[in-house]
């Protein structure tokens, strides 16, 4: 844990006390193992797998606040909102991710297809 | 800067949306602290549509091509009707993209041309984003100078702004540029290159995208290297006392100050030759969070929100990393934001800092650090760096909260400091305020007239900026 956000995570308690009742727990953060088979991972079909690299690699093949490639705990939630609400953040933007996730010529299949392939099991 | 992690913050965050958003919100709202009539401008409707990376910033093109190569690019170009402009990832603030007429999109021309091992160079298409770039050279041994903090952006519009990061004796990534390619708005594809176009170089290297559209750059590169990444909080006047030190001592040293606290965070990162390496934690990301979270709970009672941070903060707690250099310089925001940030010549950097902090610290909303970095100067004409090694600082405010007193209130501080503006930060700055800032500023309205006589790649934002009224 990072200086800073030991110092004032312990700020949270007081919203986290109220929380605990009601709330399930977070998904496990990502491990380095994780994180380097992310990075290695690409999409099998060729024309997908270059949209992937030049847009979504960026925030979703690394340690990030980004759900991380192939890491199912972070998409299982995600998931859970329907293949219909992702699709919608995607296109539109969602919390630090931009509209299309820097894919101008993505189409909504490749968008789905993208979303498949990141929240898929282990490739 | 250090961001949240919303997959931790998650449950905290559903809870105040779905449980207490009505009483918290109604609180904050009753005491002043947020103006729900400041909120985001509302989405257009209708048509093609665009806005950048924070939504501050929206158009309805006519068009809103994304060419695969230069010979589409030039095509287009050629055929376009009315105003061009282009985008790599909408990571400016500023208005530099909307227009009415085209806007151009990058993300197709991505990817190393080639690679001068002799000469350390690489040409690269200019819609590559710095991350991918980073990757592409790494895998064959190579590496940029030094990156900015975020490594979403594509190489042309990062240089064409003046994106730099942070080392007192590194300079912004523009002046490692040693040739590029720019298709005009007829179509026709000026290559440019620094051995026998030194003034034309300095022109183009920040230009804004104005004078056409850069499908190609040659930079120079180094061999791929590690860094050591050290961390550590200090009360801000201990910090503002060693800055000007500690920049002399590591590659790359910046530090934050954490609003209402009392406290800053120094990073620096050195070079590493170790085999012992580490990548970084999963990260101090709940830190934007917590100081929000703080905001909101003691935002009303500033001395008590400094009296809270302070009690729970331990200034001996320290965090490193050691890796591959793009992977510890840049990260992902994952928080939006809006933006302003100016440089001011290096001696006067602290003092601007100590006024700047004053001047946020008189808005109880304000909870982002603000950032103070480094930059080595340069010769670009229209480089904010432009003859002068320099200090840049920076303020936001989240993307869905008030941002204009970042610009109301810290420009005049700037201003009486002899700074410039961030070219894709939020500033009010126009012709007359700009040309009086930049000894070349004439020289390069030529060039850009060259480039362009029509005016075609001037939207309005380019035109109070770069026409005299």
């Amino acid at each position: 844990m990072t200086p800073i956000k030991h110092a004032l995570l312990s700020l949270s308690w007081l919203p986290m006390l109220l929380l605990a009742a009601c709330q399930d727990a977070p998904p496990p953060p990502p491990g380095d193992q994780d994180v380097t088979r992310a990075e290695s991972l690409r999409p099998a079909d060729a024309q997908l797998a270059a949209k992937y690299e030049r847009a979504c690699l960026s925030c979703h093949g690394v340690r990030s606040a980004a759900p991380l490639t192939g890491f199912a705990p972070a998409w299982k939630p995600r998931l859970a909102q329907g293949a219909d609400v992702l699709l919608s953040h995607a296109r539109e933007g969602f919390n630090g991710m931009p509209a299309k996730g820097l894919c101008s010529d993505c189409t909504d299949d490749d968008l789905r297809g993208l979303i498949a392939f990141m929240s898929g099991p282990a490739q | 800067m250090n961001q949240p992690d919303f997959q931790t913050l998650l449950p905290r965050r559903q809870f105040i949306a779905q449980g207490a958003a009505a009483t918290l919100g109604g609180l904050l709202l009753s005491h002043g602290l947020l103006d729900e009539t400041q909120a985001a401008t509302p989405p257009v409707s209708g048509g093609l549509q665009w806005h950048n990376w924070s939504g501050v910033q929206r158009a309805t093109p006519a068009a809103l091509p994304t060419p695969a190569n230069e010979a589409e690019l030039q095509a287009l170009m050629a055929s376009a009707k009315g105003e061009i402009r282009a985008f790599g990832s909408g990571h400016s603030f500023t208005a530099l993209v909307p227009t009415t007429g085209s806007i151009v999109s990058l993300d197709r021309l991505s990817g190393i041309v080639s690679v001068d091992k002799q000469a350390m160079t690489a040409t690269i298409h200019g819609g590559t984003r710095l991350g991918v770039l980073s990757r592409a050279l790494d895998a064959q041994g190579l590496a940029l100078r030094n990156l900015p903090d975020v490594d979403v952006q594509t190489i042309a519009g990062a240089i064409s702004t003046g994106t730099h990061g942070t080392g007192i004796d590194l300079p912004a990534l523009h002046a490692d540029i040693v040739g590029m390619r720019i298709v005009t708005p007829g179509g026709k594809v000026v290559e440019l290159h620094e051995s026998k176009d030194r003034e034309l170089m300095a022109a183009a290297r920040v230009s804004l995208g104005s004078f056409g559209v850069i499908s190609q750059v040659t930079m120079r590169v180094l061999p791929a290297y590690n860094l050591h990444r050290k961390v550590w909080l200090r009360p801000i006047e201990d910090l503002l006392k060693q800055a000007p030190q500690l920049a002399q001592q590591h590659r790359c040293f910046e530090m934050y100050y954490l609003p209402f606290t009392g406290y800053g965070a120094a990073i620096s990162h050195d070079l590493y030759t170790g085999t012992d390496l580490m990548l970084p934690k999963p990260s101090d990301d709940a830190v934007m969070a917590d100081l929000r979270t703080l905001r909101d709970w003691l935002g009303r009672f500033p001395q008590l929100r400094q009296w809270a941070a302070q009690k729970f903060i331990d200034p001996n707690m320290t965090d490193e990393a050691r890796h591959r250099a793009y992977r510890l310089l840049s990260s992902v925001r994952p928080m939006k934001f809006n933006e302003s940030e100016w440089h001011v010549p290096r001696e006067q950097g602290i003092a601007c800092l100590r006024q700047i902090i004053a001047a946020i610290e008189k808005h109880n909303e304000a909870f982002f650090p603000i950032e103070f970095r480094f930059i080595k100067g340069d010769e670009a004409w229209l480089s904010p760096f432009h003859g002068r090694d320099s200090c840049s600082i920076a303020v936001h405010a989240a993307a869905d909260e008030p941002y204009e007193y970042l610009i109301k209130d810290c420009a005049p501080i700037y201003r009486a400091h002899q700074g410039r503006p961030h070219w894709g930060k939020l500033h009010e700055m126009g012709f007359k305020e700009l040309s009086a800032m930049y000894p070349r500023w004439a020289d390069f309205q030529r060039v850009r007239q060259q480039f362009d006589p029509q005016g075609r790649m001037l939207n309005a934002h380019l035109r109070k900026l770069f026409v005299q009224a």
